[in-house]
């Protein structure tokens, strides 16, 4: 009988911890990755807070945490997990790697798109008496929104397959579940059944991602 | 109205020391259409984004309605900016607004009310005949609307100065047309004052009342523009004149030909009633072939131009005299090519 070594409960839970630990650290990469990409879009030579310090820390913080491998971060930041969160096992754990390892990657996304907003656009609300916090809401976000949220729509893809790398460390979801009841136990069928999950997970996000981008893109 | 004195502006780097705007002083007054000419790197797009601030001066005074605007503070500036409307090149328009919303932005920063912004930005819409077009997004429009939407955008907050600039540098001549019709219009429908920056010398005959011609971050030569196109003073300004009377086709196509000359007769206000051509004719034995001929209006005034071919034998020194007296001036474009 096809697939009657799957444990069907077992299976959708992994699913559920997969999205739970997919979700919660998109969004808050999304909110940090914001902060942190518009700081060095701001703070870069001839931008409207140029402040070559800041600039600098930031950029060198970003590209070191970006280099990182991430499988390699999970492990070193176990001490700060167990700190943090109490614990090193299961989905919650997996949390501070994800937004750590997201984070960087997202900002400099958002830096790019924010690059890509036209100077003139700028000038143009400065000659109109615009404040900085203006600018950046009524011209900067709006103006590079296509970018905002296809960089996510990628940094979630991301962070799909880096919960299941974290799953292989104690994190729970899907490939903590392909892990330890596929790979260990040699059950081909669980291994293939948590693929096409992934598989789908990654395919909705795609297509909201890419739906939402096309939606507010209205430079052509 | 707009008055600077001693104006300096300079940009330095490591490797690189522009002087911009060199010792400018300049005076605009109330409901001026006032146009700044030059070639690009003359400093004229520093000078005015001097206007509203978005350059800060090294050193001189940029007084606008007897305020001084270098002593703005960052509060103030805004406010004073809010009362300053710009227009661009490349229109600047933001493209993830509808025509209606790109317009109500500058009302958006002063903080008027959504109904009052709805009110106004539909007014403006009406005032640039775009009524129809509310709900579009700038991507599709043409380069002609998308100036009207820029104008309308700088006209919301009721500026009493609108700064232009090089608005229809990227427009096709029909519609440079079309925008400066509605820029004459604004400033005398609305009183509003005009300086504007361009490097086309028919975009000053057509709109300005007054003009300044820059060259190297100065101020060469300024005045009215009847005066100015008549009287040039300054060889860049005489330049500038000619390079808009004469198309430069005939540099180009025409052959070349040892045994022939090509001079150029230009003609101001009485000087363009007299049949000059027939005199040289009859009394003075040329042979002319005429290449090139226009006569142009100057605001209320008249200039024109003359482009003939003669003989390179001919003894020009008694036509000289002659149109002298009548006013014409003389000059041999190639002689013995």
């Amino acid at each position: 009988m096809m697939l009657d070594n799957i444990v069907w409960d077992r299976m959708l839970n992994s699913v559920n911890e997969t999205l739970y630990m997919s979700f919660f650290s998109v969004i808050v990469i999304f909110i940090l990755g914001l902060t942190v990409g518009l700081s060095l879009y701001l703070t870069d030579e001839d931008r409207l807070i140029e402040n070559k310090g800041i600039y600098r820390l930031l950029s060198i913080t970003v590209d070191l945490l970006r280099s990182i491998p991430f499988i390699i971060l999970l492990i070193l930041l176990v001490p700060f997990t167990k700190l943090i969160m109490g614990t090193m096992l299961g989905k919650t754990a997996a949390l501070p790697a994800l937004i750590i390892g997201g984070t960087p990657f997202y900002a400099r996304m958002v830096e790019i798109s924010l690059r890509e907003v036209d100077k003139g656009t700028i000038e143009a609300s400065q000659s109109m008496g615009a404040s900085l916090i203006q600018i950046i809401r009524k011209v900067l976000i709006k103006e590079s929104l296509p970018g905002i949220i296809s960089g996510i729509t990628v940094t979630a893809i991301s962070i799909v397959s880096y919960s299941a790398m974290a799953g292989v460390i104690g994190a729970g979801g899907l490939g903590n579940y392909a892990y330890l009841y596929g790979f260990q136990r040699n059950n081909q069928q669980v291994v293939v059944v948590s693929t096409v999950f992934i598989l789908l997970i990654v395919l909705v996000i795609q297509k909201v991602g890419n739906y939402y981008t096309q939606k507010i893109d209205h430079r052509k | 109205m707009i008055k600077l004195t001693k104006v300096n502006k300079t940009f330095k780097d490591k490797t690189t020391h522009i002087n911009a705007v060199v010792n400018v002083d300049l005076e605009v007054e109330k409901a001026d259409i006032f146009g700044i000419v030059g070639s690009s790197g003359a400093g004229k797009s520093t000078l005015i984004r001097l206007l509203n601030r978005l350059e800060t001066p090294d050193s001189g005074q940029i007084q606008i309605s007897g305020v001084n605007i270098t002593k703005l503070t960052k509060e103030e500036l805004r406010h004073f900016r809010m009362q300053t409307g710009m227009i661009f090149q490349h229109f600047n328009l933001l493209w993830s607004r509808t025509v209606l919303q790109n317009i109500m932005l500058p009302l958006e920063i002063t903080g008027c009310s959504k109904t009052e912004q709805i009110k106004r930005a539909r007014e403006l819409l009406k005032l640039v005949d775009l009524e129809d077009k509310a709900h579009v997004y700038p991507s599709e429009l043409s380069g002609g609307q998308k100036q009207r939407v820029g104008i309308a955008r700088a006209l919301a907050n009721k500026p009493e100065v609108l700064l232009c600039d090089e608005a229809t540098s990227a427009l096709d001549p029909k519609t440079t047309d079309n925008i400066l019709s509605l820029l004459m219009k604004i400033n005398k429908e609305l009183d509003i004052t005009i300086v504007l920056i361009t490097h086309e010398m028919n975009v000053i005959r057509k709109i300005c009342n007054r003009v300044a011609v820059m060259n190297n971050g100065e101020v060469i030569e300024q005045g009215d523009v009847q005066e100015i196109f008549n009287y040039p003073k300054h060889e860049i300004t005489k330049e500038f004149v000619a390079k808009e009377l004469v198309s430069e086709t005939y540099g180009t196509k025409f052959k070349k030909d040892h045994s022939k000359k090509l001079i150029k007769l230009v003609f101001t206000n009485d000087s363009t009633r007299i049949p000059l051509l027939r005199n040289l004719v009859v009394n003075y034995g040329l042979n002319p072939n005429i290449i090139e001929a226009k006569v142009r209006s100057v605001q209320e005034s008249q200039i024109g131009f003359l482009i003939v071919e003669i003989d390179s034998s001919f003894n020009l020194t008694e036509v000289r005299d002659y149109l002298k007296l009548q006013n014409v001036k003389l000059e041999v474009l190639n002689d013995a090519r």
